[in-house]
């Protein structure tokens, strides 16, 4: 199946040691996708995560190596077609969840994961919402 | 706490050509195959509201990129 992974999936793989969400990503025999410039805006904000996390700034490394190279970047000009019918989707609940469930749409996936209980809305859409650990 | 000290030989041609990505990814390896052997949690209710946080302030400046120009 394809699935599309949350941002706070990956942050939550940064910040805990022994994290599902580390394992899951890595180990899943799923598809996993981003939108684009998520990975760019995750390393830009990593001293604010390092500042939470058990790891080290090595260990924090490694890991965002080991997920992207787990993980199909999807390109903004094909997200950008679906944004209009994502924010019909989700956008009452945050708008800035809108790119994911663009992503979603662009790539004819199966659903998200997150841990955000926003994503709770797809599930109205006939997609599924998912945490880490239903990845294995 | 684990502390993992690799000693690279001086003839190993990554260190000649200084290539950082490459020796991440070795590092990474090395890294993976030891959390491979230790047990693996959800996190609680506390960590999630902390990673929902740092969510919130990455979707923001992902989502910029979607709405700008």
């Amino acid at each position: 199946m394809r699935f599309i992974v949350n941002t706070s999936v990956m942050i939550s793989a940064l910040i805990k040691k022994k994290s599902i969400s580390f394992r899951a990503p890595t180990e899943t025999k799923h598809e996993l996708y981003i939108p684009e410039y998520s990975i760019e805006e995750l390393i830009r904000h990593i001293k604010k995560i390092e500042e939470r996390s058990e790891l080290t700034s090595e260990e924090i490394l490694a890991r965002i190596i080991l997920i992207i190279n787990k993980i199909i970047i999807v390109s903004k000009d094909k997200v950008i077609l679906h944004m209009h019918e994502a924010y019909k989707i989700i956008g009452h609940r945050d708008t800035k969840d809108a790119p994911f469930v663009a992503t979603l749409l662009a790539i004819g996936g199966d659903g998200i994961v997150s841990y955000d209980n926003d994503f709770e809305e797809i599930t109205k859409y006939g997609y599924v919402w998912l945490k880490p650990n239903n990845l294995l | 706490m684990v502390e993992v000290k690799i000693d690279l030989p001086e003839g190993f041609d990554i260190v000649k050509k200084k290539n950082i990505l490459l020796m991440a990814i070795i590092l990474a390896t090395l890294i993976n195959r030891l959390t491979q052997t230790t047990g693996y949690e959800d996190l609680s209710d506390e960590e999630i509201k902390s990673v929902l946080e740092l969510d919130s302030i990455v979707k923001e400046d992902i989502f910029k990129h979607y709405t700008d120009g």
